[in-house]
């Protein structure tokens, strides 16, 4: 069985109001390094309505659900589609 | 199934997206806190990134044309160091320290699977070769500067003082010192001189000066007076030739209060080493760049449309006794050393040495023998001026003269070691962790600099790179050159 998921991601706007929260988010995956900005990796199903919200303009906060604390904010890099 | 593969970047990314049409602090520099501050004051977006707390301190000349603030940052950042990131408030920080020891420990058997040591001397470098888009360390002359000295049984030995530096054209033990190169012996106390053919000292009789425009009663003329800005008189006078870097005189004014503007020739230009209103009557000691002199000027100034003149009692120079010994030296053992025959060494003299930077730097702490010279080339394109290329390659080479040790965690496993207290929270990007391996002899206290979670779903599988070096200066200018 699964774990519950620790951390979330949510969608929010230039103005920090929240879009969405990706739940469907999988295989997230975090990079931290010194004096670099951190990386944020994960997967959607590409007929997520949410996907709408992915776009240049916006954010991406990762927030750590047990302590409520967002522990990083992101802008978009790259969007890619594949099919397994 | 066909799933979407989002890629994110912190928010720091966004300074890559803003454009420095041109922006030129100009060759002396400006303070760090100030660049930055116009650098972000540069961002278009509507939601901008805001200044935080700059804790990186120095000056720093700096040119960027048509780079991103990123890249600008990245290089000012090449040239400080520091800690440089973007915190959750949009805001840009920049503090000297990171992270703290909190007592972690990660050991084998304990909390540590798999570790791997890394000594990348792939990355190791004694001899630095900088290269930039327009300057080169060839265009930075040095001196007179103070030196270190030794000496044996045969010869004498000057060696260069500043970090990391080796003179231009240098060959090999022996041959006759480069044109760059001159060995300076001081070995007087200074002296006060006069102007030639004065005789006497004249500190309470203004009647000094019967040259130039002056009179013969030490005024200056008082036609024209009415030309805002002009200089009223001047006297020009022979001094002996020598190096000087202190003056002393006393003058005097009639009618409206004058300025007084002294100049020194060095035989092919004039350098103006005081200008100031005149103190009536008082003695005015002040000291300049040293620089070698065959004649002096002194011109009396009306700074508005008033009357008035000078009279100047006395001016004297403070001459070093230096001469140039360069005929006594040959180039050492390597380039930062001069020598000369024993017979010729001076062991109550003060040696200076005058000098061109080589186009590269030496870590001569590394060095022992010639075999431990390891050359290196960088390139560093958005550097423009000579001296942040200086301070920023001294930089790299305190980074590259030591082989970085890296430790590669594969994996933590803290699920079964209830007995053992580790804490993920502590385990931040730079702080301090003391690994263990008694196996292979490890015992370190490194710094964490990157941390690789693969699925957050497992946050205690983790990938952590442990590292003696904060970054790899190579790596970062590879970066660079990419602009992220």
């Amino acid at each position: 069985m699964e774990p519950a998921m620790p951390f979330i991601l949510e969608a929010r706007n230039s103005s920090d109001e929240l879009l969405a929260i990706f739940e469907n988010a999988h295989s997230i995956s975090l990079t931290e390094e010194l004096n670099r900005p951190p990386m944020l990796d994960f997967l959607l199903p590409a007929d997520d309505d949410k996907l709408t919200h992915i776009s240049q303009s916006n954010q991406v906060w990762l927030r750590n659900y047990d302590t409520g604390v967002v522990l990083y904010k992101f802008v978009l890099g790259r969007r890619g589609d594949s099919r397994d | 199934m066909i799933e979407t593969e989002i890629k994110c970047d912190g928010i720091m990314a966004r300074l890559g997206e803003e454009m420095i049409g041109s922006y030129d602090t100009g060759e002396s520099g400006s303070a760090i806190g100030d660049i930055v501050t116009d650098l972000i004051a540069l961002q278009r977006k509507a939601t901008k990134i805001t200044e935080g707390t700059i804790s990186a301190t120095g000056t720093v000349a700096l040119s960027a044309t048509n780079k991103t603030i990123l890249s600008a940052l990245i290089q000012l950042h090449g040239s400080i160091g520091g800690y440089i990131y973007v915190d959750n408030d949009w805001k840009l920080q920049w503090p000297t320290t990171i992270g703290s020891d909190t007592g972690q420990q990660i050991r084998f058997r304990k909390n540590l699977k798999g570790i791997h040591r890394d000594l990348n001397y792939g990355g190791y470098c004694t001899k630095l070769h900088p290269a930039s888009a327009d300057e080169s360390l060839s265009d930075i002359s040095l001196g007179p500067v103070d030196v270190d000295t030794d000496t044996d049984v045969t010869y004498g030995y000057i060696t260069l003082k500043e970090t990391y530096a080796a003179y231009l054209g240098w060959t090999a033990a022996g041959d006759a010192l480069p044109t760059n190169v001159t060995v300076w012996k001081k070995n007087a106390a200074p002296a006060w001189v006069q102007g030639t053919g004065e005789a006497g000292t004249q500190w309470t009789d203004p009647s000094y000066c019967s040259n130039g425009d002056w009179d013969d009663n030490g005024y200056s003329d008082d036609d024209p007076f009415t030309t805002e800005n002009s200089y009223t008189a001047y006297l020009t006078a022979d001094i002996t030739a020598g190096q000087y870097a202190s003056c002393k005189f006393k003058a005097g004014y009639q009618y409206d209060r004058c300025y007084i503007e002294i100049s020194a020739y060095d035989g092919a230009d004039w350098t103006v080493i005081y200008y100031a209103a005149v103190s009536d009557g008082t003695i005015k000691e002040f000291s300049f760049a040293g620089q070698n002199m065959t004649q002096f000027r002194v011109r009396g100034y009306l700074p508005w449309y008033k009357h008035g003149n000078i009279e100047l009692y006395e001016i004297q120079f403070l001459q070093d006794d230096v001469t140039d010994d360069s005929s006594n030296w040959e180039q050492g053992a390597d380039e930062r050393t001069v020598r000369c025959a024993i017979a010729d060494w001076d062991a109550g003299a003060t040696y200076q040495i005058s000098y061109t930077y080589a186009d590269y730097l030496m870590a001569w702490d590394k060095i022992t023998t010639d075999d431990d010279i390891v050359a290196r080339l960088v390139t560093n394109k958005y550097v423009s001026y000579s001296l942040s290329l200086l301070d920023s390659s001294i930089l790299i080479l305190d980074e590259l003269k030591v082989v970085p040790t890296t430790y590669d965690i594969d994996t933590i496993d803290l699920s079964h070691n209830e007995d053992f207290d580790f804490s993920f929270d502590a385990l931040l990007i730079g702080s301090q962790v003391q690994v263990i391996d008694e196996d292979l002899g490890i015992d370190v206290n490194v710094r964490v600099v990157k941390i690789e979670h693969p699925d957050l779903l497992y946050p205690e599988r983790m990938q952590i790179q442990l590292s003696t070096r904060v970054r790899d200066i190579s790596d970062y200018l590879a970066d660079l050159h990419k602009e992220f």
